[in-house]
């Protein structure tokens, strides 16, 4: 099918602009907040010398024109070369290339985790009655607004530190995985729950719903066969805003279990103004993003035959709601 | 050889903990022993230690964190180990001698000592090893300005070693045995120069451990180095750790670190939270052990190079506005008493004289400001003079602070309030803190400054010292009263001198009232009840070469 190959080719190519945006904006944003680039270098605990001030400058080019050090550092990052972090004094690849697994594994489990919570109580409520979804409603909006730092601290105080469930995280095998997996997953899966609950109703009061029901199809059949497809779509399309509150939310999430991460490195980075370290990061979250949104692309046509007709022409699925994390204090 | 007498003590956890609390209280929190009354120690076994913060940086020749230094311990060792008081022992050298001129030093070597890779350890690696420190592409930001006078090392002979610094320097010795100045393995230095900071396998040093796995956000593994038999003299055995195996995991959050040492999930945490201490002595499990950390405590800073605080009146009302009491209380529940000096107990050189020479006095604090002409008052309270309100500017950075400390900065205000003095607490970011903070654009600021050798004082109020110079003179002093003394105390090689010297160095920092002491901090660290042995050096660093665990193999 050539058109879709050219389709696809397509959102590739738009992907690629995004980051090098992406990449424009955050070299932008980390040099307009001012500052003398080698007080990030040397750390606050220590006021350099002139001499290693000097020596800091020249190493780093601080003293080239602001536009000959993006060319060098776009240039740098065409070559796959993500620069030095200031304060780990390691390549910035080598540095996430050990955090991107452990970071993959607790968002993959808790995506997962969340699509399977959200999509059970949505089948197990859609079109109840009012009692038992005002309970689950109210659950959900609960787990939505507490703050996931806390209810990680709750978590590990009666299942890790009470009841010796599970250990205190780390990155160590499954039991370790499972308090922040669930604490990552809650707030997801309440968002999720609650909007495909929504679109499952609407999908019920469909012509199409009573037509499979006059078959004499059962009412469970109804809703997981034919209305859950129909109302996965609007589901769907919030998987950017998934990937934005899994990265959020990860940042809290490793540092109240000590995972290793992403979202630890990144707020060491933040705080301690490893513009390399920080700007790796915002690039390959860029790169989640572009990805999540083109596979939601590519899995709605399959969801829905009317969008698989004429691509050139299809319907532009609602933008992802981006939704504001709480940042750690 | 130094020996020191051994803290012996009886049963009962209880006494235990007292004991080593005013222990550490008065022999400066060094080789503070817990459980030796446990029986003879057994080998064997796998000690996990939570601590709070993880390094940066594992080289400790570039890295300045406190906490690179701890970690590091077990796999680098020193040339001499520093005990009570500035005496030092012999560790890696077995004897050493300075020049009459006071600018060389020879070090005679153990022939013994093997790095863990299997290179012999010997005068080219001691040479190797400074000059790595003071090479520009080091970039070291801590270790370089410990030994700021270093010239050369001449290999006299295999195991002899000449150092030669520009000028007398007496804080030689503390810096050699910090780990700061710890033994790299050359192979190391040679070939995998760009990997050292990473930690892992590139750090090889004779210690007592052998690094053996590096996971970044989670934890460090050491494992036994069984052919050490070079402890330093003070050490409680020469041989071979006791542990088999040494973990170190890195738990941010208090709170967790505490609730995984009650649930046995670790064997001994670091840095317990002041308001844990309390429910981890009650607890009959556990042991705590504390040591006073020595240095420049949590001092604020007052820019003597401006007004108000040009005048030493000002800066003695603020000193007498504040009622420091109730408001340790309030923030560290006790746990940290009042500091008189800016040096604490525990740093050589502690002038004991000082406790109780000042305190809370409002009566005169406002007699000064009524005397410097602060007479009117405006809408909210605050004294006024010609129409302008008595303001003065606290820049922080949050990711700087400690939270407590902010809390405290907040009492500090209230306090300075009730004599009428407005203290603005500026929150700003590190961008515009720095800049701002070289260029001396502040009123006071407020910082610690951990270190057993009182040299760091020169650092801090020298001044030659000011931040644009490189250095941390942060009330913006030049005294040259102050320069004279700290100068003689740093070149003097006579300790006696020493002494009076920074006596006279801390008395008037009070007196004059440039910088205003807070509390003395401390290390509490909680082990579980196997857990015997650990102690501390005399920089508050928790050791782990004599530790063993009862019970458990």
């Amino acid at each position: 099918m050539p058109t879709f190959a050219g389709y696809v080719a397509r959102r590739l190519l738009a992907g690629v602009v995004v980051l090098w945006g992406a990449a424009t904006v955050t070299f932008v944003a980390l040099h307009r907040v001012g500052g003398d680039p080698v007080d990030a270098v040397v750390g606050p605990g220590v006021s350099p010398t002139p001499s290693l001030r000097r020596q800091i400058t020249e190493e780093y080019g601080f003293d080239q024109p602001l536009i000959v050090q993006y060319g060098r550092w776009l240039g740098r990052l065409l070559g796959g070369d993500l620069g030095r972090s200031y304060q780990l004094g390691r390549p910035v690849s080598a540095v996430l290339a050990d955090q991107v697994r452990p970071t993959c594994a607790l968002a993959l489990s808790a995506v997962l985790l969340a699509g399977v919570l959200a999509v059970v109580t949505a089948l197990a409520t859609a079109g109840r009655g009012r009692l038992v979804r005002g309970l689950v409603s109210g659950a959900e909006l609960a787990v939505v607004s507490l703050p996931s730092f806390w209810v990680g601290l709750l978590a590990l105080t009666f299942l890790s530190f009470r009841w010796h469930l599970f250990p205190v995280a780390g990155d160590q095998g499954f039991a370790a995985l499972v308090l922040p997996a669930v604490t990552l997953a809650l707030p997801v899966a309440g968002v999720l729950a609650q909007v495909l609950r929504q679109s499952l109703d609407e999908a019920l009061t469909q012509p199409f719903v009573l037509t499979v029901r006059t078959r004499g199809v059962p009412e469970a059949l109804v809703l997981a066969r034919h209305a859950l497809r129909h109302a996965a779509i609007p589901v769907v399309t919030l998987a950017g805003w998934v990937v934005g509150s899994l990265l959020g939310g990860a940042v809290l999430i490793e540092t109240v279990f000590a995972r290793p991460g992403l979202g630890r490195v990144l707020l060491a980075a933040v705080g301690s103004r490893d513009t390399p370290v920080v700007a790796a990061i915002v690039l390959l979250s860029a790169a989640a993003f572009t990805c999540a949104n083109l596979l939601v692309d590519l899995v709605c046509p399959a969801l829905d035959p009317r969008l698989r007709t004429a691509p050139a022409t299809r319907r532009t699925p609602p933008m992802p709601v981006t939704v504001a994390k709480e940042t750690p204090a | 050889m130094h020996t020191r007498s051994r803290v012996r003590l009886t049963a009962g956890a209880l006494a235990l903990v007292t004991g080593l609390v005013a222990c550490s209280g008065t022999t400066g929190g060094t080789g503070v022993r817990a459980g030796d009354d446990a029986g003879p120690p057994r080998d064997g076994g796998t000690l996990t230690f939570a601590t709070d913060k993880e390094p940066d940086c594992y080289d400790p020749h570039v890295s300045p964190a406190d906490v690179t230094a701890v970690v590091m311990r077990n796999v680098f060792d020193s040339l001499v180990a520093e005990g009570p008081g500035g005496t030092f022992v012999p560790w890696l050298a077995t004897s050493w001698t300075l020049s009459p001129d006071g600018t060389t030093y020879t070090f005679e070597l153990r022939t013994d000592v093997r790095f863990t890779d299997g290179t012999p350890f010997d005068a080219e690696a001691v040479k190797a090893n400074l000059d790595h420190i003071a090479a520009p592409a080091t970039k070291s930001q801590y270790a370089a300005s410990l030994i700021g006078p270093y010239q050369s090392t001449t290999v006299i002979g295999p195991h002899t070693a000449q150092v030669r610094l520009a000028r007398p320097f007496a804080p030689f010795l503390h810096a050699v045995g910090t780990t700061y100045l710890g033994m790299h393995s050359p192979r190391s230095l040679r070939t995998r120069a760009a990997d050292l900071c990473a930690g892992g396998s590139a750090s090889v040093g004779t210690g007592p451990f052998r690094f053996t796995a590096h996971t970044k956000g989670q934890q460090d593994e050491f494992a036994r180095n069984t052919d050490y038999a070079w402890a330093p003299a003070n050490a409680a055995h020469p041989g071979p750790a006791h542990l088999d195996k040494l973990v170190v995991r890195y738990l941010p959050t208090g709170s967790v670190r505490v609730g995984t040492l009650r649930s046995d999930q670790v064997d001994a945490i670091d840095n317990v939270p002041p308001q844990s201490v309390g429910v981890l002595e009650a607890d009959r499990r556990l042991r705590t052990t504390t040591a006073d950390l020595p240095g420049l405590g949590y001092t604020y800073f007052l820019n003597s190079a401006r007004p108000p605080f040009d005048d030493v009146r000002a800066r003695l009302a603020v000193r007498c506005a504040v009622d420091f009491k109730p408001l340790l209380k309030a923030v560290f529940f006790d746990r940290f008493p009042q500091a008189f000096s800016v040096l604490g107990p525990s740093t050589t050189g502690y002038d004991r004289t000082a406790e109780g020479g000042w305190g809370y006095d409002p009566a005169r604090a406002n007699a000064l400001l009524d005397e410097l002409g602060w007479t009117g008052r405006d809408a909210a309270g605050y004294r006024t003079r010609d129409g302008h309100t008595l303001t003065v500017a606290m820049p922080f950075v949050p990711e700087f602070t400690v939270t407590d400390r902010r809390t405290l900065d907040v009492g500090v205000q209230a306090d300075l309030k009730k004599v009428g003095i407005r203290l603005d607490l500026e929150q700003s970011t590190a961008n515009d803190y720095l800049p701002r903070r070289n260029a001396g654009d502040y009123d006071l600021i407020g910082f610690s400054w951990g270190g057993a050798e009182p040299d760091l004082l020169r650092s801090l109020f020298d001044s030659e010292q000011q931040f644009a110079q490189g250095g941390t003179n942060a009330a913006r002093l030049h005294d040259p009263q102050l320069d004279a003394w700290l100068r003689e105390a740093a070149e003097s090689a006579d300790p006696e001198l020493r002494r009076a010297r920074y006596a006279d160095v801390q008395a008037r920092i009070v007196a004059r009232g440039y910088a205003l002491p807070t509390y003395v901090g401390r290390r509490t660290v909680a082990t579980g009840s196997a857990v015997h042995g650990l102690t501390f050096d005399a920089n508050a660093w928790p050791l782990f070469r004599d530790v063993w665990l009862k019970g458990r193999g």
